[in-house]
């Protein structure tokens, strides 16, 4: 778990060009909203993107990205399960 | 069997003087699609870049690009489709009046209304450029 989060964390960075450091983020840390990392849409979808190339996960359906979509941990947790 | 595609011009909401295709010559609809632009030295943007050592800009490169992806997903009358992203372009060699541009594209990924290619651009077999487009449909 802590290896998909610390391959997240760098996808996210270097993926989304995030002005953070990995030790700035947390499993816990929103991706949307206050005191978040701050995506939008567009975001989102390079995410989906860059975790169907770096983890061969794929995420098709709105909803279930609705429900991962929130903090980096739910996203690792889906990858974990899925791959 | 050679198949015939629409012009371009009948599916993109562009226009004169900004159609940066000729046709189509593959077509697989909603996924791939590879698009001819012949560049000449007739082309208006020659007169100025550059004077005396005319090359192609690669920002016009980039909405050939775009405009091939957007045939993608256009239906069968022109939609409106906003450029939201481009990611990793790289520009590898000039392109040059007389080069004949071949411009592939392949949708990787969709969540309606934004849409993800990977776009690649060929001279003579050579890839000349490539980048990461993104679509906003509305």
């Amino acid at each position: 778990m802590s290896d998909t989060i610390q391959k997240l964390k760098d996808l996210l960075i270097t993926r989304l060009k995030l002005k953070v450091k990995a030790e700035g983020i947390t499993e816990d840390t929103p991706l949307f909203g206050l005191n978040s990392l701050g995506l939008d849409s567009i975001d989102v979808l390079e995410l989906i993107v860059g975790i169907k190339k770096a983890f061969g996960v794929e995420i098709l359906d709105r909803e279930v990205a609705e429900k991962i979509f929130t903090t980096v941990g739910s996203i690792a947790r889906y990858i974990e399960e899925k791959r | 069997m050679t198949v015939s595609y629409p012009s371009p011009r009948t599916i993109l909401p562009h226009s004169y003087p900004f159609i940066l295709i000729d046709k189509i010559i593959e077509f697989d609809k909603g996924k791939r699609i590879v698009c001819l632009k012949n560049v000449t030295i007739n082309e208006e943007f020659f007169n100025g870049h550059f004077k005396e050592n005319p090359i192609m800009p690669g920002v016009l490169i980039i909405e050939a690009m775009v405009q091939t992806s957007g045939l993608i997903i256009c239906g069968e009358k022109p939609t409106i489709m906003y450029l939201s992203r481009i990611n990793n372009a790289k520009f590898k060699r000039k392109v040059i009046p007389g080069d004949q541009l071949i411009i592939n594209s392949s949708l990787v990924q969709s969540f309606h209304p934004l849409y993800v290619f990977e776009a690649v651009v060929y001279v003579k077999g050579e890839v000349v450029s490539e980048a990461e487009i993104s679509l906003s449909l509305s």
